[in-house]
């Protein structure tokens, strides 16, 4: 699904050139559960934008599901984006003057799919998450916890092939943490590819592997104990 | 997707209420003036529109020409007889009216009222287009004793009802006449250059006065205003070619007993006919005006001007705040933008939300306008209705959406370039660092500056002129229309009646109240063409206004040659024939009637506005008529000479109702259009000034929230309030400077050309534009220290706990 080769990444201001990605060549299969970690300013949240097609490498070769997209235009990568990738951020990143019905619904909007249908999805993946019962209400009236839950519900909506989850609990207490952690582990199960930056080692339990990046390197690569299907 | 749009840019707009306020108040401000302005613009177009036969009719000018063929002026006074004659000798002329514009007191019911009533021809009907409340319009003219009244008319002379043959004393020159209702029209428009409310057959006026007795025959004495119509299909061209030829042969050999008498030397003829379209007569100020003064078009496009002005300040505010803001939605565009929008989504977003803001500026601004139209009205001197131009609202609903597109197109094609990644990490603002925050700020601020001066400019020009020496004094005089009575009587009888009372102090008489009206005679002396202003005066007048005798003496009324053949002349009329005041005296006008002599010199005083120069004037007793009694009192006694003037004249006729005037409102007269030009100037200058710092307080607020941070470290550091409230306000207070740099020239520019048209102005002095920028400095650091204070005074824990 995701096939890197010395990818780079390198930030420019006038003086200073700051290389946040080095020769990065990562492997990850369909239905992977795959960690990221680091120290701060590895280069971490870099990749994870890379991989999701927000940003574009330096250098180097991406092949997202059998495409090359190193080289795509912000356009092309929008059109690639859409639909196949889901996104889950630390600080939720949920719109304030839309409910949470409404945010859930925006990428099925922004799909084109019709209302009847958009119903139908947005209702399911709010029950998936349990916060059905809010759909009317506005993010600030929700805990972090619950607000996250509707990200994860917003990432999942369009059904994608592959969840980015940037620090997905970073802004959460343990409890409603294990609940998010839970949630993707759930969605892995069903079959999504699940790639997450995290500080914490107890979130990267859930995945199967971790990748370990230190100033812009793959340092090791950890697989868990659980197994998984190539 | 609509709906969403809709949706979220709703509960956007009600959460950011300080960023929507500004902006929907700046848009109605603007839109609402636009709005009444081009309400005007369209009134001031539309003079007499509503006549089915508008392409036809035409005023017939006489042109006078100069040697060189150019034209010296128009005049639409014409002999009695001329009519008739184009009727007869103009194939293209279908009909013709005649006029004549008199005061007519009437007796109904034993009450005296005067009226201004128009006399028309009683083909009137047939050209002009009125509608018919009661009488048949076709016949309403035609007996000679008739009279046509409009409906508010009708209502305030006769009460309601149908008066239709209803029959009412009319006052000619000294007896009381018949005269009956034959028809009642509709109230017709305000904007007309024939405005009337009482008509009556122009065939009744040889009957009644004999001054226009005497001219029927004439062709020299040219009283009356002649407009036709055209016949359908006629063509203009032509037709002026025909009245051009027609003016030869009425006046076959003008030009040849010109040239014998050495007051013509040109090739061609002295003067020519001219056929002037109706519908342009209002906005033409080369020719006179119908029965109204025309109105110099480009009033209507400084007014445009300032309109779009203000909207354009109102229209940077939008952008500037906008873009402000979109520091604050980066993390949103990104989150859009990851979720699949693409650069087109966000635009339309943006776009949808500008629209949004400008349709509730668009209620706004209609609102305002609904409101001030009274306000407009009483300063335009004009009747504008809003709702009834559905024309003029649909283009400023189209200004609107436009202004809305143009002013958030710009900021939403720069949000909509970033990269998801940049506005996800908040790393793209476009606050009031950049160079076109700048140069918009600037552009604000200079046109605030220079309206403003305009202001104070304008206000200080026109006291100027209030507070110059008029070389007489017009103080507390009351000016009493003779009203057609018995004049010299009646100066005697005020004299006998108010002389001894105490308040009183003096009384006099003069046959035109200064700056109300002229007459100015010009005559050949020799070869040099003299012209002079002449009053005819009562022998008292130079001491009862105050002037000063330079040389010679004033009138004595125990010589009897000083009320047949003496005048008395100004500075101006003694420079013009080449003498001094002294030499003057004793000196005969040469050429002018029976050549009085010169007794005495008065100081230039000014009596006509203070626009022109001071020109030749002749005071004289010959003419042996008066039309206005003057009263002079003392400003405490005015209220009871005023009484006192009442009860003398009831006592002195029955026949004409007492009026008056004060001699100072006559002479502010003269003034009242540079006036009400200072007040439109001051208003938009508030305005232009309201919208920019309701920009600026926008500004000031996002400028402070984006350095809130800054403002933490620097006041953890050590930094006092003064300090970080000069932080802030330091760079506005530079964009002002440079503002004033900009805007002053323009206004000092613009002010040099305006007081060009006085004849006594000002000087342009340099703190005038100083003052202009240190006001507007003064409210853009006081709108700006509201935010200022705020950042200075907080807990710095605060601040930095923000970020």
């Amino acid at each position: 699904m995701i096939k890197t080769e010395s990818l780079s990444k390198a930030y420019r201001t006038d003086e200073v050139e700051t290389t946040a990605l080095n020769g990065v060549s990562i492997h990850i299969t369909p239905g992977e559960f795959v960690s990221v970690m680091g120290p701060s300013g590895c280069g971490k949240s870099t990749m994870l934008n890379i991989l999701g097609l927000l940003d574009s490498p330096s250098d180097g070769s991406y092949v997202f599901n059998g495409t090359e997209v190193a080289t795509l235009s912000e356009r092309q990568r929008a059109q690639l984006r859409k639909g196949n990738i889901g996104f889950v951020f630390q600080s939720f990143n949920l719109i304030d003057e839309l409910t949470v019905y409404e945010n859930v619904e925006l990428p099925l909007l922004y799909l084109g799919v019709s209302a009847t249908e958009r119903k139908e999805r947005v209702g399911a993946a709010l029950e998936r998450t349990q916060i059905m019962h809010r759909k009317d209400h506005f993010p600030q009236q929700l805990s972090g916890g619950q607000q996250q839950r509707v990200a994860v519900a917003r990432a999942v909506v369009a059904n994608p092939a592959l969840i980015l989850a940037d620090e997905p609990t970073g802004n959460l207490d343990s409890t409603n943490g294990e609940q998010v952690m839970k949630l993707l582990t759930e969605l892995n199960e069903a079959g999504t590819t699940i790639v997450m930056v995290t500080h914490s080692p107890a979130d990267a339990e859930y995945s199967h592997r971790t990748i370990h990046l230190f100033d812009g390197h793959v340092v090791t690569e950890n697989f868990m104990s659980k197994t998984y299907a190539v | 997707m609509f709906s969403h749009y809709l949706r979220h840019a709703a509960r956007l707009l009600a959460k950011q209420r300080l960023h929507t306020g500004i902006n929907v108040l700046g848009l109605a401000t603007a839109l609402g003036l636009c709005a009444i302005i081009a309400v005007f613009i369209k009134y001031e177009h539309s003079y007499d529109a509503w006549h089915e036969n508008l392409d036809r009719i035409y005023r017939v000018d006489r042109v006078d020409l100069n040697p060189d063929g150019s034209v010296d002026g128009h005049s639409p006074a014409h002999p009695f007889q001329l009519a008739g004659a184009l009727e007869r000798d103009h194939p293209d002329i279908q009909e013709t009216v005649r006029f004549n514009d008199t005061d007519v007191v009437f007796r109904i019911d034993g009450a005296l009222h005067q009226e201004d009533v128009l006399f028309a021809d009683a083909s009137f009907f047939d050209v002009f287009t009125y509608q018919s409340v009661y009488g048949d319009l076709r016949t309403s003219l035609q007996d000679p004793a008739s009279v046509v009244l409009t409906e508010s008319a009708a209502d305030r002379l006769l009460g309601p009802g149908n008066p239709i043959g209803r029959s009412l004393q009319v006052r000619y020159t000294d007896s009381f006449h018949e005269v009956v209702v034959t028809a009642v029209i509709a109230d017709p428009l305000p904007n007309t250059n024939i405005p009337f409310e009482v008509m009556m057959s122009f065939e009744r006026l040889p009957l009644v006065y004999e001054w226009v007795a005497e001219r029927v025959d004439s062709w020299r004495h040219s009283s009356f205003p002649v407009y036709v119509l055209l016949r359908e299909g006629a063509n203009l061209a032509s037709a002026t070619e025909t009245i051009e030829s027609l003016r030869v042969q009425y006046y076959p050999d003008m030009a040849s007993r010109g040239r014998e008498q050495g007051w013509w030397t040109g090739e061609g003829e002295p003067a020519t006919y001219a056929l002037i379209p109706l519908s342009d007569l209002h906005l033409r100020s080369d020719v006179p005006g119908g029965f109204v003064a025309t109105s110099d078009p480009s009033y209507s496009w400084i007014l445009f001007g300032i309109g779009l002005l203000i909207l354009v300040l109102a229209c940077i505010n939008f952008t500037l705040l906008t873009m402000g803001k979109s520091a604050v939605r980066a993390e949103e565009i990104g989150v859009r933008k990851a979720l699949g929008a693409g650069r087109w989504e966000i635009m339309t977003q943006f776009g949808g939300e500008s629209l949004l803001m400008a349709l509730l500026g668009l209620a706004g601004g209609l609102l305002l306008a609904g409101l001030l139209l009274p306000v407009a009205n009483s300063i335009t001197g004009s009747e504008l209705d809003l709702l009834g131009e559905p024309g003029v609202l649909v283009v400023i609903a189209a200004v609107a959406l436009l202004s809305g597109l143009a002013a958030g197109s710009y900021p939403a094609l720069m949000i909509s370039r970033h990269r998801p990644t940049e506005a996800l990490s908040g790393r793209f603002s476009m606050g009031s660092s950049s160079a076109i925050t700048r140069g918009l700020l600037i552009t604000q601020f200079a046109a605030s500056v220079a309206l403003i001066a305009g202001a104070l400019v304008m206000q200080a020009q026109i006291r100027f002129l209030q507070e110059q020496d008029k070389g007489y004094d017009p103080s507390n005089i009351i000016v009493v229309s003779t009203n057609g009575t018995d004049e010299f009587r009646l100066i005697r009888h005020l004299r006998d009646r108010l002389g001894p009372q105490p308040g009183v102090l003096g009384v006099s008489g003069m046959s035109l109240s200064l700056n109300r009206g002229y007459s100015s005679s010009v005559w050949m002396a020799g070869d040099v063409e003299r012209r002079a202003f002449v009053y005819n005066v009562a022998p008292d007048l130079p001491e009862f206004l105050g002037m000063d005798m330079l040389s010679g003496r004033g009138f004595d009324s125990a010589r009897a040659t000083d009320s047949t053949n003496a005048v008395i002349v100004n500075e101006a009329f003694a420079r013009d024939w080449g003498w001094t005041p002294e030499e003057a005296v004793g000196q005969l006008v040469a050429e002018y009637g029976d050549e009085p002599e010169i007794i005495g010199v008065v100081r230039d005083m000014n009596f006509r506005s203070l626009h022109e120069e001071v020109e030749p004037m002749m005071l004289t007793q010959s003419e042996g008529w008066l039309s206005h009694a003057l009263v002079r009192a003392s400003s405490a006694g005015t209220p009871q000479v005023l009484a006192s003037l009442q009860e003398a004249w009831g006592e002195f006729t029955a026949d004409a109702p007492l009026q008056y005037t004060f001699l100072d409102d006559d002479v502010a007269l003269a003034y009242e259009e540079d006036r009400r030009w200072a007040r439109i100037i001051g208003i938009s200058a508030s305005l232009a000034i309201l919208v920019a710092c309701m920009g600026l307080f926008g500004l000031a607020a996002l400028t402070v929230s984006r350095r809130t941070k800054e403002i933490g470290i620097r006041k953890v550091l050590g930094a006092s309030v003064q300090s970080v409230m000069l932080l802030v306000s330091r760079e506005f207070a530079i964009l002002v400077v440079v503002a004033t740099l900009i805007g002053a020239p323009l206004a000092y520019f613009g002010l040099g050309r305006w007081l060009d048209g006085f004849a006594f102005r000002m000087d342009l002095a340099p703190w005038w534009f100083l003052a202009a920028g240190a006001l507007v400095l003064l409210v853009a650091m006081t709108t700006v220290a509201f935010h200022s204070v705020r950042a200075a005074i907080s807990d710095p824990v605060k601040s930095l706990r923000y970020e």
